[in-house]
Formats: C-alpha cells, sequence, structure tokens
C-alpha cells in the first residue's frame, strides 16, 4: 500500500483538486483506494457528495480510533474508490493528538491498519505545519506539495524543505509540481524555470489554471470523471506522472 | 426473483433519484461433467462472447484464446483456468448444459444529496430475445457506508413482490432448458441397520450397486469419457467380491452363476480399460523420460489411440446387445424381487455381525501376509496381498457404515494410502510387461527412435518399481499397527 498526501503550508493552492482527482486516476489504473480528508473544511466530502461522519470522540481518545475510522468509510460512486470524510471535530485534532503517546506516529498506525483493504491511500491535508502535519509526513511515501508559481512561493517550499529534514523524513518523498499555471504570464514562465533549477524533484507536468477545474464544485466529481479538455489531460499526465515515479 | 410485472423505476425510497445503465446482453453457454460435477462443487463453468469463464464459489478466472470448443479440461490452453478446471474433473468430459441470453443492467439509486447509495443489478435471463420465458435476477451491491440505505431497498423491493433466492443464472438457465442436475454417488447409501439379517443387506447393496453400474451404461456407449467405464467396473467388481467373501446368505449354485455373469461382462471390458489406463497415463509416462526421447512415443500412443477406438466401438456394440441386455435384467430380477431366492445357512444372520467377522479376518490375513514380505519376495506375492487389501476395501465401503464412523474412517484412509503405493508397484510391473510385448514390432520394423524411447520408458519404469518396493513394505508395516488391529478387532466383536 502507497499513502500519497497533498500538502501544502499555504491554503487555495490546488491540494484537494489533486487529492480528488489523484484518488480517482488511482483507482482508474485499477488500484483499491481510499481518499482520506483531513481538512475540516470538507471540501473531499462535497465533490463525492459524502455526508460528514458523525464526530471523532476526541476527548476520550488515548489514540487514534481504528474503529471509528472502519465505521465511516464510504464507497464512492465510483467502484473502487472510498472516501474517508472530515468531520467538525478534525479542528481539534491538533489538541487531541498532542495529549496522545507517540502523538506522531497515530495516522501511520491508523492507515497501516487498513493495508489488507487498499493498494493506495491519498490524504487531503489542512493548510497548516501543526503535529497533524507532522503525522502526514510519517504516514506518507510521497508527499505531493502544489506550488502556484509566485515569488513568495520559493522562500515556502525552502522552510518546507529545511522542515522535512530536521524531521528526518526521507529526502525522496517531498515532491512539488506546479499549480494553476498561466502560461501567459511570463513571471511563471520565469518562475517555473528558476524553481525547477533549485528544486529538481519538481515534477515536469502540472496543473494548468482553468475554469474547467473550478467546475468541479458544479459537477461534485472529479475533473478528470468528466472532462477530456486540455486541463483533465494536464491533470492525468502528472497523475501518471506520480504513479510512474512512486509505484 | 422479480415478478414479471416488476418496475424498478418503482422502487426507489421516496426522494430518491434513479437512473439506468443498459449493459446490453450476451449469450451466456454453460458447461459441465455428465455426472454435474462442477454443479455440485458450485462452480460455474460459462462461454460468453468467446471468454471462458471459471468462477469457483466467488473466485473468477476468465480468460480467452481458448478453443470454442472443448470436451476435456486438457484441450484448453494452458493458464490458471485450465489447471483449476483439471483438478476439478479431468479425466471426466465436458458438455453443454444450457445456453441463453442474459440482460444486464445496472440501476444506480441516488439519495436526495445526489450520491449512489445502492447500486443494483438486474440480470434477464431468457431463451432468447424474442422469448417471454424467463427469469429476472435482482442483486442488491450494497456500497461501503451505506448498509442501512441497502436494507431499506431490498425491503422495498420485497414490498413489490420480489423473492429473496439464493438461485443463480446458471440454475435459471438450466430451468429455461428444462435440465435437472442429478447426484451420482458411485458409493450407495444404504439404509439397512445393523441388526438387520445379511440376505437383506446383501440384496441392498447388490441392487443399488447394479444400479449405480446402469448409469454408466449410456456414457459407455456413448463413449464419453474413460470414467464411466472405470465406475462401472468398479461396482461389479464390488459385487463379485462380496458375494464372494460374505457367504452362506444365498444358494451356493445363483451365487456361482451371478458372479460368472458379472465376470464375463467383466472381461468384455478389460482390453478397452487397459488401453484407457496406458492412454491415462500418457503425460507422466512421458515425463519420466528425458526431453529429448520424449517425442519418440508419439507413434506408440497414436498406436494405443487406434486400437482404443475400435475397441470402444466393440464395447459399445456389446453394451447394446441384447445379450448384455439380459444379463442385466436378470440380475436386475433377482435382486430387486428376490422372492424366488432360496434362504441359505447364513441368510438371517445380522448383517453387522456378519460383515464384522469378514472384516477382522480380513485384516488378520493382511497382517499374516505382510510379515512375510522382505527386499526378496516375488511381485506375484506383493499382488495377493493387493487383492487381499482390495477385498477388505470394498467390504469397509459396502458395510462400513454399520460401524462407528471414527474409527472405520481411520483404517479406510490408511488403507487406501497402502492400495495407492500397491497400486503404483503393481502398474509399474504390469505396464514393463505390456511395453516389452509392444516393443516387438517397433524393433523387428526399425523405428529406432521408437524402440530407444520404449527402451527408456521401460528402465524408468523398473527403476521405479525398485524404489515403490520399499514404499509399499514400509505403507504396509503401518496400516498392520496394533492400533489398527486392535481397531478391525473391535469391529468384528460388535453384538
Amino acid at each position: 500500500m502507497t499513502t500519497f498526501s497533498c500538502y501544502s503550508i499555504k491554503g487555495g493552492v490546488g491540494k484537494t483538486a489533486l487529492a480528488v482527482n489523484l484518488a480517482y486516476f488511482l483507482r482508474e489504473s485499477g488500484k483499491r483506494t481510499l481518499l482520506i480528508d483531513l481538512d475540516p473544511q470538507g471540501a473531499v466530502g462535497f465533490y463525492f457528495r459524502v455526508a460528514p461522519p458523525r464526530d471523532l470522540p476526541l476527548v476520550k481518545m488515548k489514540e487514534l480510533s481504528g474503529r471509528w475510522v472502519r465505521e465511516n468509510l464510504r464507497e464512492s460512486d465510483f467502484p473502487g474508490l472510498d472516501i474517508l470524510p472530515s468531520c467538525q471535530a478534525h479542528r481539534l485534532l491538533d489538541v487531541a493528538l498532542a495529549g496522545m503517546k507517540k502523538s506522531r506516529k497515530q495516522l501511520k498506525w491508523v492507515i497501516e491498519d487498513l493495508e489488507s483493504d487498499y493498494d493506495a491511500v491519498v490524504i487531503d491535508c489542512p493548510p497548516n505545519l501543526t503535529l497533524i502535519s507532522e503525522n502526514i509526513f510519517r504516514a506518507s511515501h510521497a508527499i505531493l506539495v502544489p506550488v502556484i508559481p509566485t515569488p513568495l512561493s520559493a522562500r515556502t517550499l525552502e522552510q518546507l524543505e529545511k522542515f522535512l529534514a530536521a524531521e528526518e523524513i526521507t529526502s525522496g518523498a517531498f515532491q512539488p509540481f506546479f499549480s494553476m499555471i498561466q502560461g501567459g504570464k511570463s513571471l511563471h514562465r520565469e518562475l517555473i524555470n528558476s524553481l525547477r533549477a533549485r528544486f529538481p524533484s519538481f515534477f515536469a507536468s502540472g496543473i494548468p489554471f482553468s475554469t474547467d477545474i473550478e467546475k468541479m464544485g458544479i459537477h461534485r466529481k472529479p475533473l478528470l470523471a468528466y472532462s477530456n479538455g486540455h486541463a483533465a489531460n494536464k491533470c492525468r499526465e502528472l497523475c501518471r506522472e506520480i504513479l510512474d515515479r512512486n509505484l | 426473483m422479480a415478478p414479471d410485472s416488476f418496475d424498478l423505476n418503482d422502487a426507489a425510497p421516496s426522494g430518491w433519484g434513479v437512473e439506468c445503465l443498459d449493459e446490453g446482453a450476451s449469450r451466456l453457454e454453460f458447461y459441465d461433467t455428465y455426472i454435474w460435477t462442477l454443479w455440485f462443487e458450485k462452480v460455474v463453468l460459462c462461454r460468453k462472447e468467446g471468454h471462458w469463464i471459471l468462477d469457483c464459489d466467488g473466485d473468477l478466472f476468465e480468460e480467452s484464446g481458448h478453443p470454442a470448443h472443448v470436451k476435456f479440461s486438457s484441450e484448453f490452453a494452458p493458464g490458471l483456468l485450465q489447471e483449476r478446471l483439471s483438478d476439478l474433473i479431468a479425466p471426466r468430459a465436458l458438455r453443454k448444459t444450457a445456453s441463453v441470453r442474459v440482460g444486464r443492467q445496472v440501476w444506480n439509486f441516488r439519495n436526495p444529496e445526489g450520491k449512489i447509495v445502492v447500486r443494483l443489478i438486474a440480470l434477464r435471463v431468457s431463451a432468447n430475445k424474442l422469448s417471454r420465458n424467463g427469469a429476472l435476477i435482482l442483486e442488491i451491491q450494497s456500497l461501503r457506508g451505506y448498509g442501512a440505505e441497502a436494507v431499506e431497498m431490498a425491503n422495498q423491493i420485497e414490498a413489490l413482490g420480489c423473492v429473496p433466492t439464493e438461485r443463480r443464472i446458471v440454475d435459471e438457465a438450466h430451468k429455461l432448458c428444462d435440465v435437472q442436475p442429478m447426484t451420482y454417488l458411485l458409493k450407495p447409501v444404504l439404509t439397512c441397520p445393523g441388526t438387520g439379517s445379511a440376505r437383506e443387506a446383501m440384496l441392498e447393496v447388490l441392487s443399488k450397486m447394479l444400479g449405480i453400474a446402469r448409469q454408466n451404461e449410456a456414457g459407455i456407449i456413448n463413449d464419453h469419457d474413460t470414467e464411466f467405464l472405470h465406475d462401472f467396473r468398479v461396482c461389479l467388481r464390488k459385487m463379485r467380491s462380496i458375494l464372494g467373501i460374505i457367504k452362506d446368505v444365498f444358494p451356493e449354485n445363483l451365487v456361482s452363476n451371478w458372479k460368472k455373469s458379472l465376470g464375463d461382462i467383466c472381461r468384455k471390458t478389460n482390453k478397452l480399460r487397459d488401453l484407457d489406463v496406458h492412454l491415462l497415463s500418457r503425460e507422466r509416462l512421458e515425463q519420466t523420460l528425458p526431453p529429448a526421447l520424449r517425442a519418440g512415443l508419439a507413434p506408440f500412443f497414436e498406436e494405443l489411440t487406434k486400437l482404443r477406438l475400435i475397441e470402444a466401438v466393440r464395447v459399445s456394440a456389446y453394451f447394446r446387445s441384447s445379450g448384455y441386455r439380459r444379463s442385466m435384467e436378470a440380475l436386475e430380477t433377482s435382486w430387486n424381487a428376490p422372492e424366488a431366492i432360496p434362504p441359505a445357512e447364513e441368510s438371517l444372520f445380522p448383517i453387522q455381525l456378519a460383515a464384522g467377522r469378514r472384516i477382522g479376518l480380513r485384516f488378520k490375513k493382511i497382517s499374516k501376509l505382510s510379515r512375510l514380505i522382505d527386499e526378496l519376495t516375488p511381485d506375484a506375492f506383493l499382488h495377493e496381498v493387493r487383492i487381499e487389501c482390495k477385498k477388505l476395501r470394498y467390504l469397509l465401503d459396502c458395510f462400513g457404515h454399520l460401524f462407528d464412523s471414527d474409527g472405520r474412517a481411520l483404517l479406510v484412509r490408511q488403507l487406501s494410502k497402502l492400495q495407492n503405493r500397491l497400486g503404483r508397484f503393481n502398474d509399474t510391473s504390469v505396464q514393463q510387461i505390456t511395453l516389452l510385448d509392444l516393443a516387438e514390432e517397433p524393433i523387428q520394423s526399425g523405428k529406432a527412435k521408437l524402440t530407444l524411447s520404449l527402451g527408456a520408458l521401460i528402465g524408468s519404469l523398473h527403476h521405479e518399481h525398485g524404489a515403490m518396493r520399499s514404499q509399499v513394505i514400509s505403507a504396509l508395516r503401518d496400516f498392520c499397527s496394533p492400533e489398527n488391529a486392535r481397531l478391525a478387532e473391535s469391529l468384528s466383536n460388535k453384538d
């Protein structure tokens, strides 16, 4: 079983767009896939029309409950792809984790417990750098980081790279890709080139800025499930590259 | 199962949405052996649009690239399907049992949020496109996390007249094609109690065994596969054997006539069975040779195949003859309406005592013979032990149900292991002799490749025969252990 997390310290950069479509792509490739939403905004549940589960009883927990996870798995409309939607209680996850023993490995253990059910797990992460993030890093084989080509991105990436190194996370796990690319902007083109030179682990493919992607909220399904347009093709290319590198 | 008037659009609970995806229809041809081996194992073999599908209780093998028409599992292309099927049925032949058209629709039921919460597969099984007869099978696929909705849907469609069923497409196909799987057991199910008379029990065994033998006649006449003759001969041998072992139950002259009749019939089939045994062991025999010599045996087996064809036609004609029919009917009449059979000395002796005593005696005889066996004992002596073991096995097969099942099962298991070794020991001896006889012609006509391969094969069998001897001796010692002796003794002391 391989675990992918779509992670960024920043919000609104395309984490959920990739998580949803990567999970769909994995399932299309014949992998039994679970998409875990750890972001209390619950966008994954919205896209797949899955209602939030009953609240995770975090206050009473001495460790993350594998039983709660199993009870709240939901099969999506696409056979082979299950969802673990987020709930409001996820916003308290950090506090709860802090009170648990081995607080950085709780998520890893819960995911490992699902090994016989799934070939791949995709995590849609909340935008922060907290104890949850540390759990995510330890549970993931690949940390997929969406980067909008802006001047601030290089700084953010450098911070993340240093943090992962300090946490002794395997350097190969850190895998950035460009998101919301606007090819017409010369600034984007220049930044893409300079960032690639600075971070060789960038994927060759990236996701363009596209209203087709924004329409996921209208269709309430992954882009790959309804579109064969330019953005969908680029997204598919990136997913293929992610699989080739990691599976 | 849904009633004729059923409409799935009515099945959605209030507020739910429905959508139907019509996946079209395909023709399914179902296959099984003549004795329904697959059906009774809950295995389904079918052909669909050029693919062969083997469904072993959910374990699915779907493969293309196999021939369209196959009779034996060995004719499928090598692969998982062929391997699994061979384990299940070889060397039995296949036949088409039913052919139906199956239309498939997927119905998605969405909750008010628009999420699919229940998926329902609708399968319409019919003889052909225009046929109005047939069945609609609905399969509710519960989505993970939506169990409650699946239960709600099940209740809804039951309320609309659907009936829960375990029936599969194959069952509906058989019903539509008016075929009924029939149980076939080589061992008869006997009802005579241990306190019943030996006459009553023997007549039950004989008449039921004769019935089983006769079930195989059509298969022998049509030469469907080799196992019909095998089973037929096993029945006849068992009948002859127990008539000889459990003595004085019927007048001696009658027993002698019956045994002669059974022996005569069996003899007519000896040659065909011998040829079958050689041809069935072809692959195993070829494997014992170095690869370079294997192809050399091809003309030998081709010749045997030709001889077998001629012999099968001869045996088929014999089974259709009035002479054969008269012999079988005479036996049937005697055993099914036994009023004409006068009583004999032990007719009324309780069968449990009579059979138990013979089992004990037979065990003692085998033990006594086995003590005389060493590395130098002639093959003929070991053959004699093999015959005694067969007699004990027939006694246990026919009357074992009268005794404690655990002890009997243990004895049968160990006896079966011993018989396998004795059988292989005997086969390797007989095959050497047969091959030497058959090698005469190729030697005379200078067929060097065949002569070389036959020589190597005889050498290999000779080597295996030698190695088998110590295995036979050790299996005999195991079987004649003090524990088994006590077990056999306990059967003979039943009262």
